[in-house]
């Protein structure tokens, strides 16, 4: 199935919307029109002789024959020509991060702090090796565009560790032009770590994660560049093959700047470096310990823009605090900001969880799965589901006695249960299929598409920390397959949270009831909806039961909006998902879970 | 521009008249164009075509263009038709290159369904509507950059900025314009 892209639509429009599109198209060169020009010349002169050798056929029968070829020049012309010299330093955003990684040694520091106030190559030495002078940096900027009636203002919090190499950026800006509008203020948080670019936006509750491999991404991530490299390889400052110029670059050419004087930015002492032309007035003011640039006012003399970068706070190494990549992940998901991912079918037809794409183990696995402050969504206001250590218990366990842990303990049925690429198994459970285990130690594995394998479970100890614990080992012929730690009616696969087996059907365990559970639902759905708008028309909200599953109770929820909530309560521990259908799309959409033990005696 | 104007200006010179319309009509003959062929033309077929267009407008301009009055919408249907044609002619090749099945032929002969018309006129509507909402210079970065698949050093050059600030304003546009398409239920 060919995906489309959402700039597709615009494909094929017509009228209004085609009026628009014209009046964004790029402007076409007087080289391309002339091309044109000759092109069409070339054709109205053959349509032209053709006709007329119509007409003179028709009039007097001359034969026509021959087919003139047309040579295609190509419709637009590569841009080669280097980049303009012309910059707009304050609009990188992460310039004042990325302009500096690398440490060297203090006397070379010391030999370069000599001399970059006077001597050019001194300098350009100093913002070349930018990267060799420090190994974090924490800081605070301010930039402003200026043009017409536009107006734009960041500001932002940077912290980069150039060893470790991952870039904290924390923005908002205000945007401001005569049509009121068009006015907006956005926040966005944007984490880069490996190649992996993370964005936040604490407005919409949600995140989303992008893989930085090819050159769309590249050239549309290169906000965070300097010299247009990415972050996570990036090359020295004055790579001459650099196309895109970044401020500092300007210093290459020697000729069109020079050095001015000092000038103290935020306790630090800088290089003041200007340079002017007919079309523009740049001044820059490199830090002269580290080369960074610490403020840049530039002007476009033509056009009448301007744009002022300016850090009003920086801190170096010790003194800086960054963000690790861990506590990213926890903020992300303390906050229970929800994962988006563009589109919602992949190129061939599959369902794309949102969940799994956005995964963030690529910041770190937490021993322990941080807090979910589950949606910021009204519904889920109550008791959440816990990790699988504090999972609520079902009535009877199963814990090994005597200190003998023997098959019989865990023959029954479990459901294998895997991370949502978010969450751990135990906070947000995905489905991955059953597993069955029988008195002689044999065990069938039924996947999510009705697969089987079939195996042999053998049950043991572990001594871990000097503590025995229990641990079922499952064998696909004779060969291991995984092993799962046995705790109550839980089995946890690794130690990560991310995958478990817990336990749904045993002959002495309690299995809640589907009255029990539209009971619970029942009471939660009281408790949390607004059922006044029902007292003239009862019938205008309800709540009913659904379809059965081996592991699931469905339970539904009509609210006065005519909108559907669906609750899936699972058998074993009243553990439930609430799904909320999109009355546009019928699509389900994961708000959160409860328990609904919670709710029984409501 | 007039049909009258037109007629004086071929009488005082054709190849002058041309350049004229060329001028005055490239870029409005390129977007219909192109909006077209976007899918399923190359470069090259896209400027084969506007060449067709004009060659069209050309011959209109050399036999019967006296009675327009306003050309502007002439152009507009002269290059809205060849560009369909070239539509089906491009497709009709990818198809015959390509195992073509019944379902495809089909589409070929009647594409046109009334439900999704509808639907796609009003998508279209909305995505523009955010897009504009972005406001100046984004929502122009925005458009050339996915729809008319500029790079940002052409996109620089149109909009007179840096292309390492077209880069930046892009960036962050893309992140509010998903914003704002996912309030209004559309993905990007």
């Amino acid at each position: 199935m060919k995906k489309e892209k959402l700039f597709d639509i615009l494909e094929k429009a017509e009228d209004d919307s085609m009026e628009r599109l014209i009046d964004k198209c790029p402007e076409i060169s007087d080289e391309e029109l002339d091309k044109i020009l000759e092109m069409s010349e070339r054709k109205f002169n053959m349509k032209k002789k053709d006709m007329n050798e119509n007409v003179q056929r028709e009039n007097g029968g001359i034969t026509v024959s021959g087919v003139e070829r047309v040579k295609r020049p190509a419709w637009i012309k590569p841009f080669t020509m280097a980049a303009s010299f012309v910059l707009v330093a304050g609009m990188v955003v992460g310039t004042v991060a990325l302009m500096n990684k690398g440490k060297s040694g203090s006397s070379e520091n010391d030999k370069i702090a000599a001399d970059v106030f006077n001597d050019k190559d001194a300098l350009i030495d100093l913002c070349s090796n930018a990267p060799s002078h420090y190994d974090k940096l924490e800081a605070s900027c301010t930039i402003s565009y200026t043009r017409d009636d536009l107006s734009i203002t960041d500001i932002e919090k940077v912290e980069y560790d150039s060893k470790e190499k991952y870039l904290f950026i924390d923005e908002i800006e205000d945007h401001h032009e005569s049509n009121p509008e068009a006015d907006d203020e956005t926040y966005f948080i944007y984490y880069y770590y490996k190649n992996k670019s993370t964005i936040v936006s604490p407005y919409w509750d949600w995140y989303e994660v992008d893989t930085l491999n090819n050159d769309w991404d590249y050239d549309n991530y290169s906000s965070i560049d300097v010299n247009g490299q990415p972050f996570f390889d990036p090359k020295p400052f004055f790579d001459p093959d650099t196309i895109y110029l970044s401020s500092s670059q300007s210093l290459l050419n020697k000729d069109e700047w020079s050095i001015t004087g000092s000038e103290t930015i935020c306790g630090r002492e800088c290089v003041a470096v200007s340079q002017e032309s007919d079309a523009y007035k740049l001044n820059d003011y490199f830090d002269s310990e580290t080369g960074v640039l610490l403020k840049s006012v530039y002007e476009d003399v033509n056009n009448k823009e301007q744009t002022v970068f300016e850090v009003t706070d920086i801190k170096y190494n010790e003194d800086a605090h960054v963000t690790a990549p861990l506590k990213f992940r926890k903020m992300i998901e303390e906050a229970g900001y929800e994962p988006f991912y563009p589109t919602s079918i992949d190129e061939d037809g599959n369902e794309i969880n949102p969940a799994v794409m956005c995964n963030l183990d690529f910041l770190g696995i937490p021993e322990q799965a941080f807090t979910t402050a589950a949606a910021k969504k009204d519904i889920v206001t109550t008791t959440t589901t816990t990790t699988a250590a504090t999972t609520t218990k079902p009535e009877v366990t199963t814990e090994p006695v005597d200190g003998r842990f023997l098959i019989d303990d865990v023959v029954g049925q479990w459901e294998y249960q895997v991370s949502d690429g978010t969450h751990t198994a135990g906070e947000n459970p995905v489905y991955n299929g059953l597993i069955n285990i029988y008195p002689n130690g044999k065990y069938e594995y039924i996947d999510v598409d009705g697969n089987v394998t079939t195996g042999t479970a053998k049950t043991g100890f572990e001594e871990i920390a000097g503590s025995e614990l229990p641990k079922v080992d499952f064998f696909e012929d004779s060969e291991w397959s995984f092993g799962a730690y046995f705790h109550d009616n839980i089995m946890d696969i690794g130690n990560g949270g991310l995958r478990r087996l817990v336990r749904v059907l045993s002959e002495d365990s309690t299995v809640i009831t589907e009255d029990e559970a539209y009971n619970a639902v029942n009471n939660y759905c009281h408790l949390n909806y607004d059922w006044s708008k029902s007292n003239d028309n009862p019938d205008i909200m309800y709540v009913t039961k659904g379809s059965i599953t081996n592991t699931e109770y469905e339970i539904i929820f009509r609210s006065y909006t005519g909108s559907f909530v669906h609750f899936y309560v699972f058998k074993g521990d009243g553990n439930c998902r609430i799904m909320e259908e999109n009355p546009i799309t019928n699509e389900l959409e994961e708000s959160g879970t409860i328990n609904i033990r919670d709710y029984m005696a409501e | 521009m007039t049909g009258k104007e037109l007629s004086e200006m071929m009488k005082d010179s054709v190849s002058g008249c041309h350049r004229a319309l060329v001028r005055e009509y490239g870029r409005y003959v390129y977007a219909i164009v192109f909006n077209k062929l976007r899918a399923c033309g190359t470069k090259e077929d896209i400027e084969e075509c506007v060449s067709d267009v004009f060659a069209d407008i050309f011959m209109k301009c050399e036999y019967d263009i006296s009675s327009e009055n306003d050309i502007k919408s002439l152009i507009s249907t002269i290059a809205s038709r060849t560009a369909i044609d070239r539509f089906r002619s491009l497709s009709a090749r990818v198809n015959h290159m390509t195992d073509t099945d019944e379902d495809d032929m089909g589409e070929l002969v009647s594409d046109f369904s009334v439900d999704e018309h509808v639907d796609r006129s009003e998508l279209r509507r909305v995505l523009l509507d955010k897009i504009d909402e972005l406001g100046e210079p984004d929502s122009t970065i925005i458009i050339q950059k996915f729809y008319y698949n500029r790079n940002s050093k052409e996109i620089a050059r149109s909009i007179s900025m840096t292309d390492v600030a077209v880069r930046a304003r892009c960036s962050r546009a893309i992140s509010k314009l998903r914003a704002k398409l996912l309030e209004a239920g559309m993905a990007i």
